[in-house]
């Protein structure tokens, strides 16, 4: 699993790629928590574009990350993965709870709109 | 000669596995039995269902079924079967007291608010055929079929 970050003018983008499951969703969390707490960004792009491998567990995390972050006011956006990886974030219905995007491209025009 | 031939040719491809009930062996198990069953003509994002449902199996025992006793053995047995793959996934843990329960979307014993309860719902979904067998106190065995949808298409 490979994580990395970018700020930008009032968003953080968070990049996740490789699995993310029951052997690395624990990993995950507290990366994820440590680079959001760390940033004055208010709006949060969650990038899954290049996560290959989702499972349940990785599934509650991210489902964890996203309510954790709007309960400390932070706008979520998130761009998901490709494949069955998608399948499965879709069966949790994330659609209703934050703003879906199909690239990170399309999500960073999103959350400069509402603002601008 | 006819004799061996046929003993040859009933024995279906088998695969069996013990592995320790760590989240280590959920990846383990879920490539390898993908290996295995690319010998049928199943689609890549088929195996990567496939994938999804052994991973939730061996997860499962790795998350719940060993307690207090971490880690216990886990035991993959896969088949290729009348044109599909038969997955066995067992444990000798604490068992589900209510399977019917455990097999509902969003049910989990767990206390950890990240955990979803999805897991069986992902067996479900992804695989043909589901079957859960389990004795509180003396373990869980699940059992999923799934056939390349091309093969089921030509049958009929």
């Amino acid at each position: 699993m490979q994580i990395t970050r970018q700020e930008r003018v009032g968003t953080l983008v968070v990049r996740v790629g490789g699995e993310l499951d029951v052997r690395t969703a624990g990993a995950f969390r507290d990366k994820v928590d440590e680079l959001v707490a760390a940033s004055a960004q208010q709006r949060v792009v969650l990038n899954l574009s290049r996560v290959t491998f989702l499972d349940s567990t990785g599934l509650g995390a991210i489902l964890g990350r996203v309510r954790r972050w709007k309960e400390r006011d932070r706008q979520v956006v998130l761009v998901p993965p490709s494949g069955v990886a998608r399948t499965v974030l879709d069966m949790a219905a994330l659609g209703r709870t934050v703003a879906v995007y199909p690239s990170e491209r399309a999500a960073l025009g999103e959350v400069a709109g509402i603002d601008g | 000669m006819a004799d061996g031939a046929r003993a040859v040719m009933s024995m279906d491809p088998w695969l069996e596995m013990a592995l320790p009930s760590l989240p280590e062996s959920a990846e383990i198990c879920r490539v390898t039995v993908a290996v295995f069953a690319a010998a049928l003509p199943f689609t890549l994002d088929e195996l990567e269902q496939l994938k999804v449902a052994v991973a939730e199996a061996v997860g499962n025992c790795a998350l719940h079924a060993y307690p207090t006793r971490a880690p216990g053995r886990v035991q993959v047995r896969a088949r290729l079967e009348a044109g599909g793959v038969v997955v066995e996934v067992q444990d000798w843990g604490v068992g589900i007291a209510d399977i019917a329960l455990a097999r509902q979307p969003d049910y989990t014993t767990s206390p950890d608010p990240d955990h979803v309860g999805m897991g069986f719902t992902f067996m479900e979904q992804f695989t043909d055929q589901l079957e859960v067998e389990s004795v509180p106190g003396r373990g869980t065995l699940v059992r999923m079929r799934k056939e390349p949808a091309a093969a089921a298409r030509d049958r009929r």
